[in-house]
C-alpha cells in the first residue's frame, strides 16, 4: 500500500506556498441551487509509493521500484454574481519510477512481470474551468479544460444542466461531455523500434442521474452513464508475450462503448453523529468482456472465470476475502479451492450454472 | 443482463417511493452538513477518481468527466 513521506519537491512545496497566499475563506456548506457567499480557495497536497513489486512476480528484468508520486492540487470557488459562480481546478503531479512492460512465463510457467528500468521522470499539469449558471429551477453548467505531460496531451470540455423538482426534494441532471487525446513517445525507440509514434483517440460520454432526498437523514442519488471510445486504446509502451511472435504489441480494439450505473447513499446518525456513505458503481462493456469489480493483479486484466462466488464464514472479512481469492483462481481452480475450504458456498460460472454445497440451512 | 436490468429498475423504484417524505425547509439542518454531501472533499475525490482512472478498468459514472492521461 501508499505510504506518506514528509519530505516534498520544491516544485509542489512553492505550489503549495503560493496556494496559501491566496485569501482562503472557511467554505461552509451552501444551499443548493445558488452561488456560495463568498469565494474560496483549498489546496491538498498528496505524496505516496507504489509498493515494489514483489520478487516472486519479477522476472528479473528491469527495475523492481514502482513509482513515486506527488500530487499537488488547487481548486478556487468565485461566485461572480448572484446567478453565476467560476470553479477552476487544477493539478500538477510529478512521477517517477519503473512502469510494467509486459508478462511472461519463467521456467515453471508461472507467469512474471517484466519491467521498464526506473528512468521514467515524468510531470502532468491540468487544469479546467467550470461555470455554474442558476437560472430558476435549472442550474446549467458548461466546462473546458485540457491536461498536458511529454508524452500525452489532452482537451476536453462538457455541459451539464440540473433542474429541480418537488420543492428541491429531487433532482434531475443530465450531461454530456468530449474529450480528444492525444499520445506521443517519447522514450528511445531503439528500445521498442515498433512503438507508434503519435495517435490519437476521442471519447464522448453522457449521463443522466436523479437524486432524491427521501426524509430529513436520509438523500439518494443514481446516475446511468454511456461512455464511447474509438481511436488508439492501446497502450503504446506495452507488449503481449507471444513465443512465436517476440515483440507483439499492445493492440486492443480501436472502439469501445461502456456502460455505468452508480448509485449512491447518505445517511445521518444521531446516535454516531456520523454521516453513513455507500457508493456502488457496476460497471461492463459491450466488447464481450466484462469490466467490473475484480481485476487479476497479475495481468491487470478482469479476471474470467467464475461470475458469482458467495460463502458463509464466521466473520464477513473472512467470507469476502475467500470469495474474491476463489473468482481470482479462475473456474475450475476455484471451485476446487471454496471445495478444500469445507465453508458453505454458491457460485455461478459465466454460463449461469449454479453449483455449491447442497445443504446449506 | 436482463436480471441485472429488472434489479436496476426494481431499485429505482424503490429508491423513489420508499419512505419518502416531504421534508420542509426548516428540516433540513442535517442534509445541508457537509458530511451528508456527495463529495465531501472534492479535491480529494478528485484524486480517487484520477487513480481510479490510472489504475482500474472500471472508473466514472458519477456524472463528471474529464480528459484522459498517460497513465493508463
Amino acid at each position: 500500500m501508499s505510504n506518506i513521506k514528509q519530505n516534498l519537491s520544491p516544485s509542489l512545496a512553492a505550489l503549495y506556498s503560493a496556494a496559501f497566499t491566496l485569501p482562503i475563506y472557511n467554505k461552509a456548506v451552501e444551499a443548493a441551487g445558488a452561488p456560495d457567499s463568498a469565494p474560496s480557495v483549498s489546496a491538498r497536497i498528496s505524496k505516496y509509493d507504489e509498493d515494489n513489486l514483489s520478487s516472486g512476480d519479477f522476472s528479473g528484468l528491469g527495475d523492481q521500484k514502482r513509482y513515486d508520486i506527488e500530487v499537488g492540487q488547487v481548486s478556487i470557488v468565485y461566485p461572480i454574481n448572484d446567478t453565476v459562480q467560476l470553479t477552476v481546478d487544477s493539478a500538477y503531479e510529478k512521477m517517477s519510477g519503473a512502469s510494467p512492460w509486459f508478462v511472461q512465463p519463467d521456467a515453471q510457467n508461472n507467469p512474471v512481470q517484466v519491467m521498464s528500468s526506473a528512468t521514467i521522470d515524468d510531470a502532468r499539469f491540468d487544469a479546467s474551468a467550470k461555470l455554474d449558471i442558476y437560472k430558476g429551477k435549472y442550474t446549467i453548467s458548461p466546462s473546458v479544460g485540457f491536461s498536458t505531460e511529454k508524452d500525452y496531451q489532452a482537451v476536453f470540455g462538457g455541459v451539464s444542466v440540473a433542474r429541480e423538482l418537488d420543492n428541491k426534494s429531487t433532482t434531475l441532471r443530465a450531461g454530456l461531455a468530449a474529450s480528444f487525446d492525444e499520445v506521443k513517445p517519447t522514450d528511445d525507440p531503439s528500445i521498442d523500434p515498433g512503438r507508434p509514434d503519435k495517435e490519437d483517440k476521442e471519447n464522448v460520454t453522457g449521463f443522466v442521474g436523479i437524486g432524491q432526498v427521501i426524509n430529513k437523514n436520509t438523500v439518494v442519488q443514481s446516475t446511468f452513464t454511456v461512455s464511447h471510445y474509438s481511436g488508439y486504446l492501446s497502450d503504446p509502451y506495452k507488449l503481449v508475450f507471444n513465443s512465436a511472435q517476440p515483440g507483439l504489441r499492445d493492440n486492443r480494439p480501436d472502439d469501445r462503448t461502456q456502460y455505468i450505473w452508480s448509485a449512491q447513499l447518505r445517511r445521518w446518525s444521531e446516535i454516531f453523529n456520523a454521516a453513513l456513505h455507500a457508493d456502488y458503481r457496476f460497471y461492463m462493456t459491450i466488447e464481450g468482456k466484462r469490466y467490473a469489480h475484480i481485476l487479476n493483479p497479475k495481468t491487470g486484466w478482469p479476471i474470467e472465470g467464475l461470475s458469482a462466488v458467495s460463502e458463509i464464514a464466521s466473520e464477513c472479512l473472512i467470507a469476502g476475502s475467500c470469495s474474491t481469492v476463489a473468482m481470482l483462481k479462475g473456474e475450475e481452480e476455484g471451485k476446487s479451492w471454496l471445495e478444500d475450504l469445507k465453508l458453505p458456498y454458491i457460485c455461478i460460472d459465466n454460463k449461469m450454472h449454479i453449483e455449491g454445497t447442497t445443504n446449506i440451512n | 443482463m436482463n436480471k441485472i436490468l429488472s434489479c436496476t429498475i426494481i431499485l429505482l423504484v424503490i429508491s423513489l417511493t420508499s419512505a419518502c417524505t416531504t421534508v420542509k425547509p426548516w428540516e433540513r439542518g442535517t442534509l445541508s452538513k457537509k458530511e451528508m454531501s456527495w463529495s465531501p472533499d472534492p479535491l480529494a475525490n478528485t484524486l480517487s477518481e484520477h487513480i481510479y482512472f490510472a489504475k482500474e478498468a472500471a472508473a466514472g459514472g458519477y456524472g463528471s468527466a474529464g480528459g484522459g492521461c498517460g497513465c493508463n
